[in-house]
């Protein structure tokens, strides 16, 4: 009797659960279609000189959160003004859906954008703001303002409605800034550096809040950042753009795992990957790669963290323990960092436990793990260790795995 | 720290000097508007009269229909401020934030005007509304005055700094240009158009020259050219002009006292002087 009740009850709490997740998703995407966004072969020069994008194509998939991650002057924020309709195209088409937006404006395609400034109206408090968008759209006094109450309680800021944005925090603009954006249901929402003048406590706590917001909702949202940590930690998939063209489109952790090239390698991981020229330390490598990568290779890629020692009983790529010199080594807390020099560069490993390290100055012996080792070709893209293309399209929504 | 109190003393000095030498002519003005009319012209000038002559303010006010001349001047400093106001905001916007052919020729083209003197306007003005049967009218005293390319540049500086992000958050929240105007960009530079206002206010209200050379009745004169009632081929009668005077400018001192913040505000926020 009593396990039935508590079966009950359980699946009464499922129930609830579900109904609750259900109301939700309705609730927030009431009236707003979830739509992909296509580029083809899209361009824009400004002065009909430089290409800041030059015949870019690819597919942001529905209700997901995709990074524009690179270094600035990539093309990013130009890629978040043409999805948004505050730029237009020199060249290419734009598909909301199946309907073409090119020639539409900012309004018309109904994206919600929040801004790097955030760009709350300062005369007007919080509420208002947040419902602004619907009074332009002439919704009924009475509907905006519950539904802006509920905006605001989504985005946990409803103790703060008739404050001025001055008087709130950096965190607590921010959140206003993306309920104003959701005011409108909008079929995708679009942030453009939102963390970046955030403290770095209050930048992870809010990315997790987006990335809470985005599922909750389920809108299609294109997240722009130089940030390639905050990339990592936020994104369902990662575009990572350099001078205007498309280096990789997949998910972090594959864009982590397999880098199709040296730019995408050097970019994502911190520290930085370490690089050696392939033909200083060619020999080490006859035993592990093919003889057309011996010839054809001109830089080596390691992780930090696949520098191990000799004796680690993790598997190793089948080569003879290799010798470096070590240089200098530090311990941070729980990390150590060891610098070695070896075939004649300065690498950095993090994979060494205090016992494990030599002395300054004499040689150390050392493996190298099977992941996270990489031989790139003269052009920069990677031809060791091969595997499945993947920067043909990005993964189907089903495919994606999130850490 | 000494040299710190030195070069402190010396500012309040300065200012002081300052403050006295603009203070002077307002007090000298109070002063003989209480004297009789041989102690205006005595030498060595007294500064506090014998006794006192509040009569000269009646006198002075029934001395000419100053009654007419207040509600004219009031009439011609609501509507010109008013209008300018409009087309000042309207010319900043267009400046400050929209495309158009030939903006930035049309602007160098209004900030060249500033360079003209307020002088040389006066004769082809005069022509022109003469030409249009203006004159000794209330058109003549306002319409020239209409738009001011000191307020439109003022004002767009105001407007160049508040963020694009703003106007591009506007603008995909569904707002036009004109709400955007209206709603946004009117309510952030308060400050600066209540500068400009106040500005307008004061220089309307004070204007003399060109009022008097653009009416001859006393229907349409206003305030500061009634002032030249007092004024004959016999002489000056110094203590009912100073007496009549006082009345004229105490609204603006008011105005003045009560709206100081915003004219400083405006005046440095621009980098300009009016």
């Amino acid at each position: 009797m009593s396990k039935r009740r508590q079966y009950n009850n359980l699946s009464a709490q499922i129930f609830l659960v579900h109904a609750f997740q259900y109301l939700l998703t309705i609730q927030f995407t009431k009236g707003c279609l979830i739509v992909d966004v296509k580029f083809q072969n899209v361009s824009l020069a400004y002065d009909n000189v430089n290409n800041i994008l030059n015949n870019i194509s690819f597919t942001i998939p529905e209700g997901q959160l995709t990074c524009l991650l690179g270094p600035s002057g990539c093309g990013k924020s130009t890629t978040l003004n043409l999805i948004s309709g505050l730029l237009s195209p020199t060249g290419g088409q734009i598909f909301f859906g199946d309907q073409n937006v090119t020639k539409k404006d900012a309004l018309a395609r109904k994206v919600g954008m929040v801004f790097q400034n955030y760009a709350l109206y300062p005369h007007m408090s919080v509420l208002d703001n947040i419902c602004f968008p619907m009074k332009m759209a002439k919704v009924k006094k009475a509907d905006r303002l519950k539904r802006g109450r509920e905006l605001a309680a989504l985005v946990h800021v409803e103790t703060e409605l008739s404050k001025k944005p001055s008087e709130l925090s950096g965190g607590q603009q921010q959140r206003v800034a993306i309920a104003r954006a959701l005011a409108k249901s909008p079929s995708i929402l679009l942030l453009d550096e939102p963390l970046s003048n955030l403290d770095a406590r209050l930048r992870v706590e809010m990315r997790e809040e987006i990335r809470r917001i985005q599922k909750e909702t389920g809108v299609t949202t294109v997240f722009v950042t130089h940030d390639q940590e905050e990339a990592i930690h936020i994104a369902d998939q990662i575009m990572v753009l350099n001078e205007g063209k498309i280096q990789q489109f997949t998910t972090p952790n594959r864009l982590y795992d397999q880098p199709d090239n040296l730019f995408v390698a050097k970019f994502i991981g911190s520290p930085i990957i370490n690089t050696i020229p392939f033909a200083n330390v060619r020999d080490d490598f006859k035993t592990v790669v093919p003889t057309s990568v011996l010839s054809d290779g001109t830089t080596v890629a390691i992780r930090a963290e696949s520098i191990v020692p000799a004796t680690d009983p993790h598997d190793h790529l089948t080569m003879l323990p290799l010798t470096g010199t070590q240089v200098q080594s530090n311990r941070f807390g729980r990390e150590t960092s060891l610098s070695l020099n070896y075939g004649g560069h300065t690498i950095i490993a993090d994979g060494f436990r205090e016992q494990d390290l030599g002395r300054n100055g004499k040689s150390l012996q050392f493996a190298l793990r099977p992941q996270g080792v990489f031989v790139f070709n003269q052009s920069g893209n990677r031809i060791w260790p091969e595997t499945v293309a993947t920067n043909v399209s990005p993964l189907k929504p089903t495919e994606v795995i999130h850490a | 720290m000494t040299k710190k109190r030195i070069s402190q003393a010396l500012l309040i000095i300065i200012l002081t000097l300052g403050a006295i030498t603009m203070l002077v002519p307002f007090i000298w003005m109070l002063s003989t508007a209480l004297k009789t009319a041989p102690e205006t012209v005595r030498v060595p000038p007294t500064w506090i009269p014998k006794h006192l002559q509040w009569q000269n303010f009646v006198t002075a006010w029934h001395a000419a229909p100053f009654l007419t001349y207040f509600i004219n001047s009031l009439i011609v400093t609501t509507v010109t401020t008013i209008g300018q106001l409009f087309t000042t905001i309207l010319a900043a916007f267009a400046f400050s934030r929209l495309n158009f052919y030939g903006k930035n020729f049309l602007f160098a083209l209004f900030l060249s005007t500033m360079m003209v003197p307020g002088e040389m306007l006066i004769i082809p003005n005069f022509v022109t509304l003469s030409k249009f049967s203006l004159i000794n009218t209330f058109g003549a005293l306002i319409i020239p005055w209409l738009a001011s390319f000191f307020a439109v540049f003022t004002l767009r500086q105001t407007f160049n700094a508040i963020p694009n992000e703003l106007y591009y958050a506007a603008k995909l929240d569904g707002s036009s240009d004109w709400h955007f105007l209206w709603t946004m960009m009117v309510p952030l530079s308060k400050s600066a158009i209540t500068a400009i206002g106040i500005l307008e206010v004061i220089g309307s209200w004070n204007s003399f020259m060109w009022p008097l050379i653009v009416t001859n009745t006393a229907k349409v004169r206003t305030l500061p050219v009634g002032l030249n009632a007092f004024t004959s081929d016999a002489g000056t009668q110094f203590q009912l002009l100073m007496a009549a005077s006082t009345f004229v400018i105490l609204p603006m001192i008011i105005v003045y006292l009560c709206l100081q913040k915003y004219i400083i505000a405006g005046i440095s926020k621009s980098g300009l002087k009016g």
